[in-house]
């Protein structure tokens, strides 16, 4: 059957009675030239239809699905975002955290401190760096390696669903030395820097 | 706006959302009825009020709330991954409908998503789960073209300039903090109309935007019953709530 408009509604059928239906099979049985309609379509449903009543079954494999174990321990955390998300993007920029510091440092004019870089981007990995003191220079930085905005980098270290931005945790360093203090440690605002731009 | 599939299609669509969203007006669980409700049943709550007890636990200073929060939220994420994955799927990229998400890129691109949308949470100030729903497909769909656009950049020059997404990214995110407190105050006016029927028909018209006919349907009466409900309900805003003018009149 490959009317868009049945193949549609069966895709309804499976979604409202919990088989979690992939999207890509009900599409591939269209015409096509009706598969881009179709995709928007289904889309436009799935932006709207009610939460299926999962079985208990199907409901506790969902819990355990590796995806929903890992958010839903960020969004326990009260380390904000990036212990999460900054190692699951450096991996898939197929990188490790030598190769990024090298390119952030590059990326940064700080050449020659790549160790100091790569001990920084371990502590925002960890959770252990106050988002707060990274400036937006070096998030937009290393938003450009990593294919993110700088500016969603930075609401995701801010990011607290049910603490106050508490800092447990932190480390101290005491005040800026130098370049690259500043850059980690500064402050998210900085004079003279592109901040407000969007990567 | 007419959507690619016509007539059909957008009836289908509106008719397979409009049978299953509650009323304004349907039986909802106190604030103090859903507080006490065991962790363990969590798995029976709907996905509207496992979003109440996150907004609680946000809202409270009470380590109970608090723990409760953590828990209908991890149900709400595995109760809403499908969707947010399935979205993914779907994602076409504007004007370049042949550039896709890879299989093997969903799960990432699914939790970047949702990240996305539980960070608008830190604007959030209604308890709406459909005002939430209403960002999905916004943060699904700069997400990937992000994404794609990145990918793309880095093997030819022709591909889309990633920085106009990302800004143009940043600006609907702007746009959905501000639509969702558009709506959210619309909803509470509607919400005191003082009689159920002109008060449902207001929120089927003016939130869901659902013609006579679709709103009777969904109401068990005929589209002119409808209307004189709608009547009385714009007459009473009108009278209480001039600045709804333009809202009403949408």
């Amino acid at each position: 059957m490959t009317d868009p408009d049945r193949i549609l509604s069966e895709f309804i059928d499976a979604w409202t009675a919990g088989q979690q239906p992939e999207p890509m099979d009900y599409i591939e049985r269209a015409p096509a030239d009706a598969r881009d309609a179709l995709a928007d379509e289904i889309a436009t449903y799935l932006a709207h239809a009610p939460t299926p009543d999962y079985s208990a079954d199907v409901l506790a494999e969902l819990m355990a699905d590796p995806a929903v174990v890992e958010l839903s321990n960020a969004i326990e955390s009260d380390h904000g975002l990036w212990p999460t998300l900054l190692p699951r993007l450096r991996r898939r920029a197929s990188l490790d955290r030598a190769e990024l510091a090298a390119r952030l440092a590059a990326g940064l004019g700080i050449e020659g401190r790549e160790a100091d870089t790569e001990k920084y981007l371990a502590e925002m990995e960890q959770g252990t760096l106050d988002p707060r003191g990274v400036s937006q220079r070096a998030l937009n930085a290393l938003g450009r390696i990593l294919g993110v905005g700088g500016q969603a980098l930075a609401r995701a270290g801010d990011f607290q669903l049910f603490n106050e931005p508490a800092l447990s945790g932190v480390t101290l360093h005491g005040e800026p030395r130098d370049e690259v203090d500043i850059l980690f440690r500064g402050g998210r605002e900085q004079s003279g820097e592109d901040g407000h731009e969007p990567v | 706006m007419k959507r690619p599939g016509g007539d059909a299609a957008d009836e289908r669509s509106s008719k397979a959302a409009a049978a299953t969203r509650p009323l304004p007006s349907a039986r909802r669980l106190s604030d103090k009825h859903l507080r006490a409700i065991p962790e363990h049943e969590y798995g029976f709550l709907g996905s509207e009020e496992l979003w109440r007890l996150m907004i609680i636990g946000r809202r409270s200073r009470y380590a109970h709330d608090n723990k409760h929060a953590k828990a209908a939220a991890r149900m709400l994420v595995a109760r809403e991954m499908p969707r947010v994955r399935a979205l993914v799927a779907t994602f076409r990229f504007p004007d370049r409908p042949w550039v896709r998400i890879d299989r093997e890129d969903r799960d990432e691109l699914a939790q970047l998503a949702f990240i996305e949308l539980l960070e608008l949470l830190e604007d959030f100030r209604g308890d709406k789960l459909v005002q939430f729903y209403s960002a999905i497909r916004t943060c699904v769909g700069y997400v990937c073209m992000r994404f794609l656009s990145r990918q793309a950049k880095s093997r030819s020059r022709e591909a889309p300039d990633p920085d106009a997404i990302e800004r143009a990214a940043e600006q609907a995110h702007r746009d959905e903090i501000e639509e969702i407190d558009e709506t959210d105050a619309v909803e509470q006016t509607i919400a005191a109309i003082p009689w159920e029927r002109p008060r449902d028909v207001m929120h089927l018209s003016v939130l869901e935007q659902l013609s006579s006919e679709q709103i009777g349907q969904r109401l068990g009466m005929k589209a002119n019953t409808v209307d004189v409900y709608r009547r009385r309900g714009r007459d009473w805003l009108l009278e209480n709530h001039p600045e709804m003018r333009r809202r009403i009149a949408r």
